[in-house]
């Protein structure tokens, strides 16, 4: 297959605009994989023609690739994904109005062709999608879940709750939702999810925040102290003279993805002295010369 | 789900052509509460309708036949899918009578 654009397009280099244009709309009406949904080659072929005319079809692009400023691939578009032809199975806008007739005179067609469900073309319509919220607690939805619904009309449901499940998130039941109209398929069942707030976890994305209270000695001495996360009580290292505000990462213990990875957790300490006043301590404090000395407000104005 | 604001911008087309599609009936979206909502194949078959338009020059008529003669084609190809998981599902003896039948151009 040739790569330039003119002989990809059947034109010669001296060809007008117009021209241009014409020959690709002609190939175009020949080659879209639309028009031809069972012939595989033909989307190969269209992308080719497709990209010669992005290149020859603008004036500029055409005068800089004719002065060998750039080449046949640098005009290439971003190429659509899919086409509508990908869409095999249940088509929503597919008609019967090309086989109807055939379906009346022969008992077997007509059991074949589901004379039940297509009558005339759009008869056969796919019933309407029902809406419901469903409440979940925050680890739930982090975590995963399953969960019983009431629908509308009386029946349950279960709802399997993904992990990683955000706030406000619709989750999509296939087939629950109102029956179709003349044998097409059922609507679909959309749930949309609130999530709880937890007394000590908030999210951010895949990751969680939280404050870890530590005492005053393992702030100063360091020491390893359990961490509650939501995959599960994990030892953290605390270093050695953390204070208050100091972030450890606990990489991977944060919101499941999907791809089985997690995000992580991050666990803000918060120095928290003893429940009650230390003789000790306060001994201490007092003939602490350092401590006196240190303003933690140095730079506060106001 | 695909929101109306969203589908304009995926389907590089304005909202005026989008109203018109839809007042013509070549594009079905579903009411989901006040708004409209689009699927994965409305927005391929909106490709499908700008790419007859702007690629291949077609009018608004010629739009409408080729998407009459094209949703035909579609309800053949899903029935002929249906017929061809039905008789690959037969015995192996009945299918085996079904291939010679065909093969001879026989018909009943």
């Amino acid at each position: 297959m040739s790569t330039n654009p003119y002989e990809i397009l059947g034109v010669t280099p001296e060809a007008t605009q117009d021209e241009i244009r014409k020959a690709y709309r002609r190939l175009a009406r020949t080659l879209h994989p639309d028009l031809n949904p069972g012939d595989r080659t033909a989307e190969e072929r269209f992308k080719q023609v497709s990209a010669a005319y992005d290149l020859l079809g603008d004036p500029e692009k055409r005068a800089r690739f004719d002065r060998g400023e750039i080449d046949a691939s640098g005009a290439e578009r971003p190429q659509q994904t899919h086409f509508y032809r990908d869409f095999a199975g249940a088509h929503p806008y597919a008609s019967d109005a090309g086989f109807a007739d055939l379906t009346d005179a022969d008992d077997l067609l007509a059991e074949l062709f589901g004379r039940a469900g297509m009558r005339g073309a759009g008869m056969r319509m796919r019933g309407g999608d029902l809406h419901g919220r469903l409440a979940l607690g925050f680890l739930e939805a982090v975590n995963g879940t399953t969960k019983r619904l009431t629908l509308p009309d009386g029946s349950t449901a279960d709802v399997t709750v993904p992990p990683g499940t955000r706030d406000g998130q619709v989750l999509r039941l296939r087939g629950k939702g109102a029956a179709g109209l003349g044998g097409g398929p059922p609507g679909d069942l959309l749930v949309e999810v609130q999530v709880a707030s937890h007394p000590y976890f908030t999210r951010q994305g895949d990751d969680i925040h939280f404050d870890l209270p530590v005492s005053l000695s393992e702030a100063v001495l360091g020491g390893r102290v359990e961490a509650p996360t939501p995959a599960g009580r994990v030892a953290v290292t605390v270093p050695k003279g953390s204070n208050t505000g100091t972030v450890l990462r606990l990489r991977g213990r944060g919101v499941p993805r999907p791809d089985g990875s997690r995000g992580d957790a991050y666990a803000t300490l918060r120095i928290v002295l003893p429940d009650r006043p230390d003789p000790e301590l306060e001994a201490f404090a007092a003939r602490w010369e350092a401590g006196k000395a240190q303003n933690p407000r140095a730079g506060m104005e106001g | 789900m695909i929101e109306f604001r969203e589908f304009l911008l995926r389907a590089r087309i304005d909202a005026a052509s989008l109203e018109a599609w839809i007042e013509a009936g070549w594009l079905r979206p579903r009411q989901a509460g006040p708004e409209r909502v689009f699927s994965e194949l409305d927005l391929a078959r909106a490709w499908l309708i700008r790419d007859l338009r702007d690629s291949m020059g077609v009018n608004e008529e010629g739009i409408a036949v080729a998407l009459r003669l094209l949703d035909q084609m579609h309800g053949l190809r899903q029935a002929m899918r249906r017929l061809g998981a039905a008789l690959h599902a037969l015995p192996e003896p009945l299918r085996q009578e079904v291939l010679a039948r065909l093969r001879d151009g026989e018909t009943p």
